[in-house]
């Protein structure tokens, strides 16, 4: 046996650094995630990994999470291509660290998105970070970069050499090792590495179809040879490289000393007069507020309290995020832009007297301590809505604050989803495009991953082909993988020195917009700063309903002016009577009211969080009614779970009460809560909370809880995870709840105005509100060219108030010639169509539009004529006056009653005339029809024929394979109710009809009512010409 | 123009029937759009369960499960209708192309050869039928009278009156108007063509332009409307995209039969006969294969050729799926006069073409084969066999790695005590892949001396077994 042969021997573990680590955020290329890298690694038994991502850090807070959890060193590099030769950064300290988000930063600014561009004279100015070269085919060219690169980087240069067992892999190997040492440049060894375990190679081929577009039967030569770019064994290692290599990626790895762990506390100052220190500075301005907020003299509760925060915001460092966030809010307040802060933090005493929040905790004893604790060591969180149409104003306002270059917007990673990933992994196995659609038609995506997942393999067949086995596979594999970076919402990060030194800034996909590579997950970790800037409609039309009650001489034009604790409004809620009201105005809310019944602000704040996947899939909601209706008894199985559940009867209803219990029943320390929480939040992506569901149970069993309560509390965090939803969030939002119903209840005109002038918001469109206020007994009056203005607006008529409609509801009109409308209206009515036609010049598609909406018809008799009058030349008429006599003669037949609900439905989106239900009725079409109001009078179980426009298609989630169908008549909705084999029986017409007619079932329990549909018949035919849009979430 | 009579033909699902493979008219078919994301057109099948134009794909799915999805090859479309055309040449000597999806026959002069108007039309329905075109008929004493007709559902008379008043009943999203100026129509309450009619026509032509009122008159022949008629090209060249891949020559039956159909009509007006037909197979790797089928004399019919192509086809191997095919008709002749001998011209020449064709008639045209590289890292998978005038497009040698000149047809294997006797120069490459297909492998491959002191390419599997895979020269 030859020598060459023997390569039996056992190798100990000794000490190594992998230093060239792709993951997937070089997006399409890395193979496996940032934290099954850093795990591998440790397992292997590595020292370090640096995490060298092209031209990027976006995975490195990931990484590091996962490198404090297996107490390895973690490297903070990137890799850049010139050409084929490749140069890795490594950063040694907080300084080379900066240096190489500079460097990253305009490598990235200089290419579109996505893309970056670097040259050889951009490696210069990284005195504080090592840099690592590996050359490219042409090695004559790699002698000439040595030696310019040596003067750079003294001391601070290595060749890089990387054996990956290809054809001239060898003779490559001894080549570079001549050159270097002739050059006396050290070497060290890497390995290119892009996936974790050589078990990725599937993935890793399919990644390279992907991004070459190709399928992976056409690639050939673009895929790897092997899959030898993984971590390596010891063995392996010391097979393929000499033994002073191996040791210099430790003499490396020691002289990168950099933690992410040191960004922590980089906090802006400017915030804080000189001479004053944060703490002083915050406690002057909640003492400020405090008398503002409490004129007549701080109780001494509540003083205590604010003592107690202050200790409590002192101990963990947070003052300056209290004072960014009531820097941002006193602008807006300056700028009479509404806005309500939620969040864990937000719910306190100190953001009260800031004016951070409006719940007021003389009325609420929400206490800080219940959302913010030392052990848990969570981030402080205030999200702050604003009025959705000046939300702008805010950001622009951050932007002049810090400057361009310290604050910036966070990143949102796109990552594939079930659709994509059929998509792209499909494609890049050779499969057809039209056979991926029909798969992705036939998967229920909604029902979670498991079940969807279990179809795709189903589809298969009985035995399905090896290559559809592996689709499946790769399919489940790169679910969760990044795609690209796209702009967060509102997540501001707002740095102490200039922003590229913290984290890269690349573009975003609008022009002029830009984004930092770290998402908002990466932030928290972090601890760095950050804002939540979000828009909220409902703000907007809370503010635009105060500004008429101000102009109409209201006494409420604040939200502080409004009475708190009234029953008539909580009377109004338990009715159902919701729609427009903020966040219970969906169906499930409005059939959820009526059987919780709210009286109270902390009622409102259970309605908001109760219909959600986490409750629900818990199967909490029944418990908590019955526990309150009093029809069943409340019991604590401990004291301790008393004091976790006693606000909710028992029954847990909010994500930290899920947390609590965690600790208080399961055992997990402040520090495993605090993961749970995490592992919640990133359910999606990661899947990690199997574990802690596994604990959870063994810990529940073990102090004597019952295994069944224990199971529902692993489904509820299932539920969080699917769309969590805190205390914090709902209580904040629960005040908008109590404001909007109560502006609904004692001013519905004003209010329903306020909505049409903030579209689109909310669930139902302004058809539906118009018919709400109309049943309310209100009037409206349509658009009219000599009264309407650009937004709907209130008329008052001695004590009478009713609505006139804007010509903001006329499709396809701008606003632009609404505004020169109205200026040449300045001089008087207009008398008729040549009238207003001379004073007033506008383009033809908008006198269509005006006419179309019937908006003339008070000077031009009707619709049609309007129109006939319009297309005729207008120079015509102003020089040949005859022509128009002779024309004005031919008058045209008016619309029937039909076409003109038509024609309102067509380009107003709403009819003030009958309804079309009305019409069918009353022309005989619907013999034995019920209408909604009379559903009322039915009894439970009592079969009914009722028919309506569909107005909304839900199959929930959270309620497996069933159809909610909302139709309306003239008096109001009908809840339809269709099972899953109804459904598919009568596909078509469910799916399909505009005008459905249901005889079915009436099930009602309390006041809330719904049909449960057996017969489904479309009667669209009978209203052919009807386009009323139906919102669609299926 | 008293006694004129026109015949329009309309197809209003041709896209989608131009890429039917099979018969299967009968299931569900819709043809979406270049994104593939909404559905273009469907079929009477796919319109009962529900699917209409516009839908988007996934609510067509969830409505007809089984609905059969094709892709739009727009630049197939004009190609399709001008064979039609070729194909209706037995029914009239004037013919117009009205794209995308019309056709109209001057008909008044064709009565009499088919013994009147019933038996005309019936006959023009039962050579549809074969063809698997879904068609609308109708009549009209004006060209653009029976294109109105056909288009909104057929209609067929004699009498210009009774066309009228047809016409007249029609509402006015029946006309051939832009979709603004019927959208303005309908929004002053004008529904029907009678009520358009009504309109004085100054009135008219001051708010629509004079092409409205033009239009209007030439479709009730009061003005003249001469159409354009369809000149046959020179040759017969059918190019058709095939909606799946074809792995099976059978498979090519149903597309060829509907070409033969056309090509028939095509020569039929041209008064031709083919001696030849050729038909290229393009395969997935943008190769091509030629197959030819000879007629000792020069024919026209589709139902002669095609029990010979039958034939022919039987005898293809394909060496790759097929996914378009052209059908050539060559040595057009004209029907009377017969062919001149095929063996007369004297070119002596030995080109490699020759070489290669006379090979071929020797040993059987499947036993000469060429060589061509293949872009795969397993060497088994880095060569194929060819037809040797298969045109295709060559790949590189592998990006790293010598490869031996000569490669054994499959791997031998080395017993154990035979492997030591051998001596490694160079490696190991590892090659690692294939895992999507029945080859998959996972081999270290070395260059090594044997015994006798050749340079043999040997590899170790992933059992740790030992093979001989080439020889370098």
């Amino acid at each position: 046996m030859v020598s060459a042969w023997v390569v039996w021997l056992v190798v100990a573990p000794f000490p190594y650094a992998e230093l060239h680590v792709l993951s997937n955020f070089s997006f399409l290329r890395g193979a496996s995630h940032p934290e099954e890298l850093v795990a591998r690694a440790a397992e292997l038994g590595y020292q370090a990994l640096a995490l060298t991502d092209e031209c990027s850090v976006a995975g490195v807070v990931r990484a590091w999470e996962e490198a404090k959890a297996q107490q390895i060193k973690l490297i903070i590099g990137s890799v850049f291509r010139l050409d084929d030769e490749q140069v890795i950064l490594l950063a040694c300290n907080r300084r080379g660290y900066g240096q190489l988000c500079e460097l990253i930063t305009q490598a990235r600014r200089r290419a579109e998105k996505g893309k970056y561009q670097v040259t050889w004279d951009d490696f210069a100015h990284q005195s504080d970070c090592l840099l690592l070269y590996l050359a490219g085919d042409d090695l004559n060219s790699a002698r000439r970069r040595m030696a310019h690169l040596k003067t750079l980087f003294p001391k601070r240069l290595w060749w890089m050499v990387s054996r990956l067992l290809s054809g001239d892999d060898q003779w490559r190997f001894q080549q570079q090792c001549r050159i270097a040492n002739q050059l006396s440049v050290p070497l060290v060894c890497g390995n290119r590495v892009e996936m974790h375990s050589p078990a990725r190679q599937p993935l890793h081929d399919v990644l390279a179809a992907i991004r070459e577009q190709t399928s992976i039967q056409q690639a050939g030569y673009l895929l790897a040879a092997n899959g030898e770019q993984h971590l390596r064994s010891f063995k392996k290692l010391t097979s393929l490289y000499p033994a002073d290599m191996l040791a210099a990626t430790v003499d490396i790895a020691a002289r990168c000393c950099f933690e992410l762990s040191e960004l922590r506390y980089e906090y802006p100052a400017e915030l804080v007069p000189e001479g004053r220190s944060a703490a002083e500075h915050l406690r002057a301005l909640v003492q400020r507020g405090q008398r503002l907020r409490f004129p007549e003299g701080v109780p001494d509760a509540i003083a205590q309290q604010i003592e107690r925060e202050l200790h409590l915001i002192a101990e963990l460092g947070y003052e300056h995020y209290f004072l960014t966030i009531e820097d941002i809010v006193r602008f807006a307040r300056q700028q009479g832009i509404l806005c309500q802060g939620r969040g864990s933090a937000a719910n306190s005493v100190v953001c009260y007297c800031l004016h951070i929040t409006e719940a007021d905790p003389r009325e609420v004893s929400l206490l800080i301590e219940r959302f913010i604790s030392k052990e848990r060591d969570e981030p402080p969180d205030i999200d702050v809505d604003f009025e959705h149409e000046r939300r702008e104003e805010v950001i622009q306002y951050i932007y002049q604050r810090y400057g361009r270059e310290r604050a910036g917007l966070a990143a949102t990673v796109i990552s594939y989803r079930t659709k994509s990933a059929i998509r792209d992994v499909g494609k890049a196995l050779g499969m057809d495009e039209s056979y991926l659609s029909w798969i992705i038609a036939q998967l229920e995506r909604r029902e979670g991953r498991e079940v969807w997942l279990a179809q795709l393999a189903e589809l298969g067949g009985e035995e399905p082909s090896p290559l559809y086995r592996h689709f499946v596979a790769l399919v489940e594999e790169i679910l969760g993988f990044p795609r690209h970076l796209s702009q967060h919402v509102g997540g501001f990060v707002i740095a102490a020195q200039a922003l590229c030194q913290l984290v890269p800034i690349e573009n975003a996909a609008m022009t002029d917009r830009t984004v930092i590579q770290w998402n908002k997950d990466d932030l928290e970790s972090l601890g760095l700063l950050k804002v939540d800037v979000l828009a909220l409609g409902m703000l907007t039309a809370i503010r635009k309903t105060l500004c008429l009650l101000a102009e109409q001489g209201e006494p409420v034009t604040r939200i502080q002016d409004i009475p708190r604790g009234d029953s008539h409004t909580y009377d109004m809620l338990c009715r159902g009577d919701s729609m427009g009201v903020f966040q219970v105005e969906s169906r499930a809310q409005m059939n959820m009211l009526p059987r919780l019944r709210p009286r109270s602000y902390y009622d409102l704040v259970i309605e908001v969080a109760i219909v959600r996947p986490g409750p629900i899939q818990g199967d909490m909601v029944h418990p908590y009614l019955t526990r309150r209706q009093q029809q069943a008894p409340i019991s604590y199985p401990s004291p301790e779970v008393e004091q976790v559940l006693k606000r909710t009867l028992g029954v847990p209803i909010f994500q930290e009460q899920v947390i609590q219990l965690a600790m208080v029943a399961a055992g997990f320390s402040g520090g495993e809560a605090d993961q749970l929480r995490r592992a919640m939040a990133a359910w999606r992506r990661s899947g990690y909370i199997r574990e802690y569901q596994q604990k959870l149970m063994e810990g529940m069993q073990a102090r004597g809880y019952e295994r069944e309560f224990a199971e529902r509390i692993c489904r509820q965090i299932e539920g969080f995870g699917e769309y969590g939803f805190p205390e914090s969030h709902a209580a904040s939002f629960a005040l908008l709840v109590y404001i909007s119903a109560w502006l609904k209840c004692h001013y519905p005109v004003q209010f329903c105005c306020g909505l049409l002038n903030s579209q689109p918001l909310g669930f139902y469109s302004p058809a539906q509100l118009i018919q709400d206020l109309q049943r309310h007994g209100a009037e409206v009056e349509g658009v009219d060219i000599n009264l309407s203005t650009w937004d709907s607006s209130v008329v008052v008529d001695g004590t009478k108030r009713y609505l006139r409609l804007g010509f903001r509801l006329i499709k396809g009109l701008r606003y632009d010639a609404v505004a020169a409308l109205l200026s040449a209206r300045e001089q008087g009515a207009f008398r008729s169509l040549q009238d207003a036609r001379r004073r007033c010049q506008l383009r033809q598609q908008d006198w269509d539009a005006l006419a179309a909406a019937g908006a003339l018809n008070s000077i031009a008799g009707h619709r049609f004529q309007a129109r006939w009058e319009l297309l005729a030349p207008q120079h015509d008429m102003a020089l040949d006056p005859l022509t128009h006599v002779a024309e004005s003669r031919l008058a045209l037949a008016a619309p029937d009653e039909k076409q003109d609900v038509e024609e309102d439905y067509r380009h107003l989106g709403l009819s003030l005339g009958r309804h079309p239900l009305a019409l069918l009725r009353a022309q005989g079409e619907l013999p034995g029809c019920k209408q909604a109001e009379q559903l009322r009078a039915c009894r439970h179980g009592q079969l009914v024929t009722v028919a309506g426009l569909v107005t909304n298609r839900q199959r929930p989630g959270t309620a497996t394979g069933v159809t909610f169908v909302t139709l309306e008549d003239e008096t109001g909705q009908v809840n339809l109710v269709v099972w899953r084999d109804t459904a598919k029986a009568q596909r078509k017409a469910l799916l399909t009809a505009q005008l459905l007619q249901v005889s079915g079932v009436l099930e009602c329990e309390g006041d809330v009512i719904h049909v449960v549909a057996g017969k489904l018949r479309d009667i669209s035919e009978q209203w052919r010409e009807l386009a009323v849009k139906s919102r669609d979430f299926c | 123009m008293a006694g004129s009579l026109w015949c329009y033909l309309h197809f209003p699902l041709l896209p989608l029937e131009a890429r039917y493979t099979d018969q299967a008219c009968s299931q569900a078919a819709a043809l979406l759009d270049e994104r593939g994301t909404h559905v273009l057109l469907c079929n009477a099948a796919a319109t009962a369960q529900g699917v209409s134009a516009g839908m988007a794909i996934a609510t067509a799915y969830s409505l007809a499960p089984e609905l059969r999805c094709y892709t739009r090859h727009p630049e197939q479309e004009p190609g399709s209708l001008e064979a039609i055309a070729m194909w209706a040449g037995r029914f009239s000597a004037q013919i117009s192309l009205y794209p995308p999806y019309g056709l109209l026959l001057e008909a008044g002069s064709m009565l009499h050869y088919f013994g009147g108007l019933s038996p005309y039309l019936a006959q023009l329905h039962s050579a549809l039928d074969t063809l698997h075109w879904s068609a609308e008929i109708a009549t009209g004493h004006t060209p653009l009278a029976a294109k109105v007709l056909a288009e909104t559902g057929g209609f067929t008379a004699e009498e210009a009156s009774t066309h009228c008043t047809r016409l007249e009943r029609l509402p006015i999203r029946g006309l051939n108007l832009e979709q603004k100026v019927i959208q303005r129509l309908e929004g002053m309450g004008i529904q029907h063509v009678k009520q358009l009619r009504a309109l004085p026509s100054d009135a008219l032509t001051r708010r629509f332009g004079k092409t409205l009122p033009r239009y209007l008159a030439q479709l009730f022949g009061e003005q003249p409307d001469p159409p354009r008629y369809f000149t046959p090209p020179k040759h017969f060249t059918r190019h058709l995209i095939l909606p799946h891949e074809l792995e099976h020559s059978g498979g090519l039956r149903f597309p060829l039969r509907r070409l033969l159909a056309e090509m028939e009509g095509y020569l039929r007006q041209c008064q031709l006969s083919a001696q030849e037909t050729t038909l290229t197979l393009h395969l997935r790797d943008l190769e091509t294969q030629e197959l030819q089928v000879r007629h000792s004399r020069a024919e026209l019919q589709a139902s002669v050729w095609m029990p010979l192509w039958e034939l022919r086809l039987e005898r293809v191997r394909l060496t790759q799926p097929v996914i378009e095919i052209t059908l050539r008709a060559q040595g057009l002749a004209p029907l009377e006069v017969m062919t001149t001998d095929l063996f007369n011209s004297a070119t002596a020449v030995d080109t490699p073409e020759h070489l290669v064709s006379k090979l071929q008639t020797r040993l059987g045209i499947d036993a000469v084969q060429r060589m061509v590289m293949v872009a795969d890292h397993r060497p088994e998978k880095s060569y194929r066999w060819v037809l040797p005038d298969s045109r295709c497009k060559e790949a590189h040698l592998p990006p790293s790695g010598a490869r031996p000149h000569w490669l054994l047809p499959k791997p031998a294997g080395l017993a154990a005590a035979e492997i030591t006797q051998w001596q490694p120069l160079c490696g190991p490459e590892r090659i690692v892949g294939g895992w999507w297909d029945t080859l998959p492998i996972r081999r270290d491959y070395y260059i090594a001396r044997s015994p006798d002191g050749r340079l043999g390419w040997i590899f170790r599997d992933a059992n740790r077994q030992w093979y001989l895979h080439g020889w370098f020269g």
